[in-house]
C-alpha cells in the first residue's frame, strides 16, 4: 500500500521537476542571451581597439625567408634516409635520395648542411649515440663521394633522444632510424 | 594393557616435546651461544630479520623538534628499505624510551621476537648542536653489540640518521652501508618527441631533492666523481652556438658548469677514474667511436682503442688497472676488458643478445651490464672473467646500472609502456641476489641514475 502511495507521489511530483528544470534551462538561455548582449557591447569596444592596430597587422604580409624556402625545397627533394635495425648501410632508395640532395647542394653552392643521426628506442643510450653518428656519417660520406666538399657537412647524433614519431611498435621504430639533412642557419 | 597404552601415549608426548625443543627452541639457544647475530646478504630468499627500533629518549627542551621520533623513523626506513630487516610494531614494545637507558630487559624484547634492539638518547650540547647516542643490542645473546655517539648541528639530523643506519647495517650484515649517499639522475618531462631533461640530485632515500640544470639543453648520463665534488655528463648545451654535443663537468659546490674541451667529433659516455684524476669517454668521428682517456689537470688526451668499430661505455676497475667497455668489433655488441693503457683487449661476454653499459662494482667482484635479447631488456651481472652470468631485472627497457658503495646494491632505470601509449620511466633499486627490488620515488620520470660514493664526514 505504502509503495503504491510512493509511486503516486512520484508521478504527481515528477512533472514539476521537469517543469522546473525546463524553466531553469529557459532562464539559462535568457541569461546567456543577456550575457551575449553584454558581451556584444564589450566586443565592439575590442573591435575598436583592434581597428587601431589593423594597419600594422595588414602590413605584416607573410613571406618565407630564403632559408625557409630552401628548407621546404629540401624536404620536397627528400631530407631523410632510413636504416635497418642496428645498421648504417645506404640502400638503393637512400642512395637515390642522397643523389637528389647532392643535386640540390650543387644548385645551392653557398649552402652548408648538418646531418643528424637517429635510432629507434631499442638500444642503450650511449651505443645509440655512436650508432646515430655512424648513420649520419654514412650519409655524409656518400655525399662526399659524389663530390660535395666535406667542410659543407656537419654531423650530429641524437641517438634515441629525438624520435621523429612517438610510439613503441615496428612502424614507429622504422620511422625513427634515420639520417636527416638540415640547412645550416646563417 | 592399559598400562602399555599409557606408556605409548607418554612416549609420544615425550617425543613430541623433544621434537619441539630441538626444532623450535634450539635456534634461539644457538643464537645465545656466542654466535654473532648476522644476516648473510648473499642468501637468496632470506627472511627479513625482525628488529625493534625504540623511539629515543630526549632532553625536554628538545622535544618539540620531534627528533626522538624522526631519527629512529629514518633509521628504520633505511633498514627496512634494504629488504633485510622487518621493523616490529612499536605498539608491542613493553619498555618505553626512558626505561631503556642502561641495559634493556631482554626478556621483554624476546617476547615480541626482536632479534636486535636499537635504543638511543638525544641531548643538547650547544644552542644549535645535538649529541645522538645509539646502542645496538643482541636480544637473544643478551649483549650490547656496539654503541656510537655523534655530535652535529640539529639541521644535520638526516645525515646523522643515515650515518647511524650505515653503522647498524654494517654490524648486522658485514657489508658496507650505503645510506649516507646521494643519487644524481636525469629528471624527464614532456612528450616522447620533445623531452625536457634536467639534472637532479637527491639523498638515496629521495629526500633533499634538487634540480641542477634548468632543462633548456638536453643532458644525459651524469656520473659522480670519487670525491663527490663533481659530476660529469653529456650535453647538447651550446649546440645553437655551434658547439658539438660534448662532455661537461658540473661542480656541486660552486654550481658551475664547464665544457671538458673541444674535440674532433662528439665526446660522450664519460666516467671518472677511481682516483678522480682522469676521465674516460668515447669520441665519435666519421662513423667510428673510440675510447679515450683525458687527464683532468693537464687536459692531455690519449686514444685507447682504434678501428672502425663502436667502442663505448667504458668503466674502470676499482683498482684503476683495467677498463671494461662495450664494442661491436665482433659484429654483435659485447663486453671487453682491456688494460688501462688500451692493451690486451679481451672479450668476456659470449651469451646470446647484445651486451652494453658495463659498470665495474666498487668491490671488484662483479660487472653489471644492460642486455638486450628477444625484444626485452635486462640488467645482468657477471664476474670480470665473464663467468656466472645472471640476469637480475627485466623490462620493456631497463638500462644503466649503477653501484651503491659496497657493491651489493644497484640502481637502474626502467621504462614501462602505459595503457595510454605513454611511457613511465622510473629508478629502481635491487640487490645482487636479484631480490628486494623497489622503486625509488622521484617527482617526475627519471633515468640515468648515478650513485655517489659515501659522503665525506
Amino acid at each position: 500500500m505504502l509503495n503504491y502511495f510512493k509511486i503516486f507521489i512520484i508521478i504527481i511530483i515528477f512533472p514539476y521537476f521537469i517543469a522546473c528544470s525546463n524553466k531553469d534551462q529557459e532562464s539559462l538561455l535568457l541569461d546567456a542571451e543577456g550575457g551575449n548582449t553584454k558581451q556584444n557591447s564589450t566586443s565592439t569596444e575590442e573591435i575598436e581597439i583592434t581597428d587601431n592596430t589593423a594597419k600594422s597587422i595588414q602590413m605584416d604580409e607573410v613571406e618565407l625567408t630564403v632559408e625557409e624556402k630552401l628548407s621546404s625545397e629540401l624536404i620536397e627533394v627528400g631530407d631523410r634516409i632510413f636504416f635497418e635495425y642496428d645498421e648504417s648501410t645506404i640502400n638503393d632508395e637512400s642512395a637515390d635520395t642522397l643523389q637528389k640532395q647532392y643535386q640540390f647542394l650543387i644548385r645551392n653552392p653557398d649552402l652548408s648542411i648538418t646531418i643528424t643521426g637517429h635510432c629507434d628506442e631499442r638500444g642503450t643510450r650511449e651505443y645509440n649515440i655512436a650508432l646515430g653518428e655512424r648513420r649520419a656519417s654514412a650519409a655524409k660520406n656518400y655525399l662526399i663521394s659524389l663530390g660535395i666538399s666535406s667542410n659543407r657537412i656537419a654531423v650530429i647524433s641524437y641517438g634515441k633522444e629525438k624520435p621523429t614519431v612517438e610510439g613503441h611498435n615496428d612502424w614507429a621504430w622504422t620511422q625513427n632510424r634515420t639520417a636527416v639533412t638540415f640547412i645550416n642557419g646563417k | 594393557m592399559d598400562k602399555i597404552k599409557r606408556l605409548v601415549l607418554k612416549l609420544i608426548i615425550l617425543i613430541h616435546i623433544s621434537f619441539c625443543y630441538i626444532f623450535l627452541v634450539q635456534p634461539n639457544i644457538a643464537l645465545s651461544q656466542d654466535e654473532p647475530l648476522q644476516i648473510d646478504i648473499m642468501g637468496g630468499n632470506i627472511q627479513a630479520m625482525p628488529i625493534a627500533i625504540s623511539y629515543f629518549s630526549i632532553d625536554n627542551n628538545l622535544k618539540e623538534l620531534q627528533l626522538h621520533n624522526n631519527i629512529p623513523n629514518l633509521i628504520a626506513n633505511n633498514l627496512v628499505n634494504s629488504g633485510l630487516f622487518k621493523l616490529l610494531n612499536r605498539d608491542a614494545y613493553m619498555q618505553d624510551p626512558d626505561q631503556l637507558i642502561g641495559r634493556p630487559k631482554f626478556r621483554d624484547w624476546r617476547i615480541i621476537d626482536a632479534q636486535a634492539l636499537i635504543t638511543g638518547k638525544i641531548t643538547k650540547t650547544t644552542n644549535d648542536k645535538i649529541n645522538v647516542t645509539i646502542e645496538l643490542w643482541d636480544v637473544y645473546g643478551e649483549k650490547r653489540m656496539f654503541g656510537i655517539s655523534l655530535s652535529s648541528k640539529i639541521k644535520s639530523w638526516r645525515r646523522i640518521s643515515h650515518i647511524i643506519s650505515d653503522k647498524i647495517y654494517e654490524r648486522l650484515t658485514g657489508e658496507e652501508g650505503y645510506f649516507d649517499t646521494r643519487i644524481v639522475y636525469v629528471s624527464e618531462s614532456g612528450s616522447q618527441k620533445n623531452k625536457i631533461k634536467r639534472l637532479a640530485i637527491m639523498d638515496q632515500d629521495g629526500s633533499n631533492h634538487q634540480y641542477l640544470t634548468d632543462g633548456n639543453s638536453l643532458v644525459l648520463t651524469p656520473r659522480f666523481s670519487p670525491n663527490q665534488q663533481q659530476i660529469t655528463f653529456f650535453s647538447y648545451n651550446g649546440i645553437n652556438r655551434g658547439l658539438k654535443p660534448s662532455v661537461y663537468l658540473y661542480n656541486l659546490f660552486t654550481g658551475k658548469m664547464e665544457i671538458l674541451g673541444e674535440f674532433p667529433g662528439m665526446s660522450f659516455s664519460p666516467r671518472f677514474s677511481p682516483n678522480g684524476a682522469d676521465l674516460i669517454m668515447s669520441l665519435s668521428q666519421n662513423g667510428s667511436t673510440n675510447i679515450h682517456i683525458l687527464n683532468l689537470k693537464s687536459k692531455n688526451i690519449k686514444q685507447l682503442t682504434k678501428g672502425i668499430a663502436i667502442d663505448t661505455s667504458p668503466s674502470f676497475s676499482p683498482d684503476g688497472e683495467n677498463i671494461v667497455f662495450n664494442s661491436d668489433r665482433s659484429g654483435g655488441q659485447h663486453l671487453y676488458i682491456m688494460k688501462k693503457n688500451g692493451k690486451n683487449p679481451k672479450r668476456i661476454s659470449f651469451g646470446r643478445g647484445s651486451y652494453a653499459t658495463p659498470v665495474w662494482s666498487p668491490r671488484g667482484d662483479y660487472i653489471a651490464f644492460t642486455k638486450f635479447t628477444r625484444g626485452r631488456f635486462f640488467i645482468g651481472l657477471m664476474h670480470p672473467d665473464g663467468s656466472a652470468e645472471r640476469l637480475i631485472a627485466e623490462g620493456y627497457l631497463t638500462e644503466g646500472p649503477t653501484w651503491a658503495p659496497g657493491g651489493r646494491v644497484l640502481s637502474f632505470f626502467r621504462q614501462t609502456p602505459q595503457n595510454d601509449g605513454t611511457m613511465r620511466t622510473r629508478l629502481f633499486v635491487i640487490d645482487i641476489t636479484g631480490n628486494r627490488e623497489r622503486e625509488l620515488i622521484t617527482p617526475e620520470d627519471a633515468s640515468d641514475p648515478s650513485w655517489s660514493p659515501k659522503n665525506i664526514n
